[in-house]
């Protein structure tokens, strides 16, 4: 169904809005948070929060694009339940993996501008992103934005895992260097 | 201090393009038709060289060359509209379907993207230019503002807006359309507000398209009726959609839902005026209003007479 179509539902108040919107991205969402907490009940429960943040959002939002806006609510509502849960015990799931890998290239002794506002972080990234080439930036996306393995990457874009690995490298070295040239780090 | 947890915070706020992007990428499959096509002219290589040069092989090897056997059916190719003589017709219910995929959108038979997201064009083969209210203008010849707006509808400020999408290599135009719509309301950003509690706005919107593709869903339809305004056919349809707050000890009629407040009348106005495809949709108006709408666009006097159904000659 399209996704105005599921979002005249959310405004009629249709639970049927819900189970649409689970049929289609249901999987996706879950995956992302699985990436994020590696626990299915914890990624199932984060779902479904962000299927009620949706309820209590639409309306008045009427999000466009539909799949980004849910993807964000999951990946902000895993995100928040990993460092909680990270409080207590360290977590295992990909995205640590991803994380530590980040730090490998960000972490710096050097502080930033205490008050650098964050919306001058996203230009910055979002101009990074506009520097890489399409197949690059999907690389980058789905490494550090969906917390995707190596493996999950290759196998979504032909490339072999090896082959995404070194890019993977490339591309954060690529990020050092260009948050250095800019005082970032 | 930079750390990869600000980072990626940071990162989950950039613009919905990057995120779009990712989701939706699939890597470049082979066309399947290269495929078979390459393994076609292989098999007919090595079949033609064969009947070369075997004979031949035979002949030098002191081989007997059996004689070809005319009267001996074998396996036919057909092209599905030159049918073999030889072979019995096929009935037609046996027929292959055939798809015409000319103007077909968004091909949801090839399946989802991984992340059961929507398959948009290939940017690398297709160009999406906007369209402005001059754009509009040029390429459907007006504005698509109708010379009737009922009482308390306004466009909010906001003109017409469209699209153009070219495919690169030929140029030719495979979708297009362009829409105006007029709302009792506006939220700061454009969208139709809700003059009341019930979170659906009123108004209707104007769509136009000249390769006559104006949706990717289907909307219900309750009843559908063929009316004409000044000899132009228009199909006027109705649907009734439910709205909330739902009650949720008891369930809707149509078992989707639980029982709603009440519900709320769609009218689309369906025609075709110069070459290009319309669509009046409205929401929560009057079918009369949308009547008068549409006979504004059509240019032909609106009578206090008009019965759907029935040819409107002009007065």
């Amino acid at each position: 169904m399209d996704d105005n179509a599921i979002i005249e539902l959310f405004f009629a108040r249709s639970e049927q809005a819900i189970r649409l919107l689970d049929e289609k991205y249901g999987e996706a969402c879950h995956r992302l948070s699985y990436h994020i907490l590696h626990s299915r009940q914890d990624a199932e429960e984060c779902v479904n929060d962000a299927y009620l943040a949706a309820w209590n959002a639409i309306p008045p939002a009427r999000p466009n694009p539909l799949p980004a806006f849910l993807c964000k609510i999951v990946r902000n509502l895993s995100l928040t339940r990993y460092h909680r849960d990270r409080a207590a015990k360290r977590g295992g799931g990909s995205y640590t993996v991803a994380l530590e890998e980040l730090e490998g290239c960000l972490a710096s002794s050097h502080t930033v501008e205490a008050d650098m506002e964050e919306q001058e972080l996203i230009r910055l990234i979002e101009d990074f992103l506009d520097l890489l080439s399409p197949e690059n930036r999907v690389l980058f996306m789905r490494r550090y934005w969906f917390s995707d393995s190596c493996g999950e990457i290759a196998e979504r874009t032909g490339l072999s895992e090896k082959n995404v690995s070194v890019r993977l490298t490339r591309l954060r070295k690529q990020l050092q260097h260009y948050f250095k040239e800019r005082g970032v780090i | 201090m930079m750390n990869a947890a600000r980072f990626s915070s940071a990162l989950g706020k950039v613009n919905d393009k990057y995120i779009m992007e990712a989701a939706a990428y699939q890597r470049k499959r082979k066309s399947s038709r290269l495929k078979w096509g390459a393994f076609a002219a292989c098999f007919g290589l090595v079949f033609t060289v064969t009947t070369i040069t075997l004979p031949g092989i035979l002949k030098g090897l002191g081989g007997v060359v059996p004689p070809p056997q005319p009267d001996v059916p074998g396996p036919m190719v057909s092209d599905g509209l030159h049918q073999p003589s030889i072979e019995p017709l096929q009935p037609p219910g046996e027929r292959d379907i055939t798809i015409n995929w000319d103007n077909v959108a968004v091909n949801e038979s090839a399946g989802k993207a991984p992340d059961a997201a929507l398959l948009y064009r290939d940017p690398e083969l297709y160009a999406v230019d906007s369209l402005d209210v001059n754009g509009v203008r040029d390429y459907y010849g007006w504005d698509l503002a109708p010379a009737y707006i009922p009482d308390g509808l306004t466009g909010g400020g906001s003109g017409p807006g469209g699209f153009l999408c070219t495919e690169k290599a030929t140029g030719r135009i495979v979708e297009e359309q362009a829409g105006r719509s007029f709302w009792s309301g506006f939220w700061e950003d454009g969208s139709p507000k809700s003059d009341d509690d019930l979170y659906i706005p009123t108004g209707f919107t104007v769509r136009a398209s000249r390769l006559g593709i104006l949706h990717c869903a289907l909307l219900p339809v309750d009843g559908e009726r063929a009316t004409d305004f000044g000899g132009v056919p228009v199909t006027l349809s109705h649907a009734s959609l439910p709205y909330g707050p739902f009650d949720p000890t008891q369930k809707a009629p149509d078992g989707l839902s639980n029982m709603p407040a009440g519900y709320y009348d769609i009218y689309v106005a369906a025609f075709t005026l110069d070459g290009v495809a319309y669509e009046i949709e409205a929401q929560r108006l009057e079918l009369e209003e949308v009547i008068k709408i549409t006979a504004s666009i059509i240019n032909t006097p609106y009578s206090d007479h008009f019965t759907v159904g029935n040819s409107q000659a002009p007065s």
